[in-house]
């Protein structure tokens, strides 16, 4: 007999796997740097974020690109907030997780885990 | 939303603004107030859906580094984040709009073919036709000036059709042009003076001589680059009309 919440369950894991293959590692970053912004996050805050966890600047447009793929992806959304004087009266792009990128960043950390569980340290950092 | 476009920035300080971006997050200890017209800024807004986003973060990290180092320095990382972010907007406008990508390369190839088709069958070889050096530099120059303008045209048909990153396809067309432009050269390597193939015809600027001068002389520093020059500037001026339609959409009273 086919148990309906198994198969919800089955594609609710293809799902999360789908989306591990899809995030690389800048994106995983990137989602990071959103989820710690706490609600605050856009272009420049996440730029500085990222480059201070991966030791390198990275350019407005490789953060503006990685954001919007990462919005096409359905892991994060964005909204626009009022027009700000420090922007030249430009608005912001503020963006959240999603639920899916929840997911994905448990999936990651429990990936992460079990790839370094119980490894001894192979050497100085 | 309003905003006063532009890419030049003169920074305007108010109360102590701090140069951490995190400081300024509610936007209100400094302002940056922007001049209206700069290429870096037309081009970076012709390759995106949000202008608001991707120029809003520029002007602001503009601002704080201009505070904190200077204005030719801040001008200078403005400029080098703009070059280094065309090809990353463009390869995104592939990816993620190709639809509308397509629609704006099929009405630049529309212009172009119906231009070529009112020429005629420019640079013809006929070997029983040898022209004179007027006839050929006439020809080369009223067929050169129809064709760069049906270049212009194109470009601008090319971002009009397309709705968001209208750059994209226009960058799309520019570089098949010039690949294009390449054609005539390869048949002065493969046979000088033997462009045609089956009856049909090359582009290049007007020039039907057989001397293997002409054809590479004028086309590949014309058509492979003056042809792509022509439909970006096309393309960019579309985005600037567009853009000040909006902005004048924006500031009109409701």
């Amino acid at each position: 007999m086919y148990d309906l919440s198994e198969g919800l369950t089955g594609f609710h894991l293809f799902d999360r796997v789908e989306h591990m293959r899809a995030v690389g590692g800048l994106e995983l970053d990137v989602l990071l740097a959103v989820a710690r912004a706490d609600g605050a996050a856009y272009g420049l805050n996440v730029r500085e974020e990222v480059g201070r966890t991966r030791g390198h600047e990275y350019s407005v447009g490789a953060i503006y690109t990685t954001l919007a793929r990462l919005e096409q992806k359905g892991l994060l959304a964005g909204t626009a907030s009022e027009p700000l004087p420090v922007r030249g009266g430009r608005s912001r792009r503020e963006y959240t997780l999603t639920t899916s990128a929840h997911e994905a960043l448990a999936a990651e950390r429990q990936r992460s885990a079990r790839r370094w569980g119980t490894e001894p340290q192979w050497g100085s950092a | 939303m309003g905003y006063r476009a532009s890419v030049g920035l003169r920074v305007t300080r108010r109360r102590g603004a701090g140069h951490d971006p995190a400081r300024t997050a509610a936007g209100e200890t400094a302002a940056v107030e922007v001049r209206t017209g700069g290429l870096a800024e037309l081009v970076l807004a012709g390759l995106v859906e949000d202008q608001d986003e991707l120029l809003g973060d520029l002007a602001e990290e503009r601002a704080h580094r201009q505070a904190r180092d200077g204005a030719s320095a801040a001008h200078r990382w403005y400029r080098r984040q703009a070059v280094l972010a065309v090809p990353r907007l463009v390869w995104l406008g592939l990816r993620s709009r190709a639809r509308w990508v397509a629609l704006g390369v099929a009405g630049a190839g529309a212009v172009n073919l119906a231009v070529l088709a009112a020429l005629g069958p420019t640079g013809l070889y006929d070997s029983r036709y040898t022209p004179t050096a007027q006839e050929v530099l006439r020809t080369t120059l009223v067929h050169g000036v129809v064709i760069l303008l049906g270049a212009l045209l194109a470009g601008a048909a090319a971002a009009l059709l397309t709705r968001g990153a209208r750059l994209v396809p226009v960058v799309v067309v520019a570089a098949f042009c010039s690949l294009w432009a390449w054609e005539g050269p390869f048949y002065v390597i493969y046979g000088p003076g033997r462009p045609a193939v089956d009856g049909s015809f090359v582009i290049e600027l007007g020039a039907y001589s057989q001397d293997l001068l002409v054809p590479a002389a004028w086309q590949l520093p014309t058509m492979s680059a003056l042809m792509p020059a022509m439909t970006l500037l096309g393309g960019l001026a579309a985005v600037a009309w567009t853009r000040r339609r909006a902005t004048r959409g924006e500031s009109a009273p409701a």
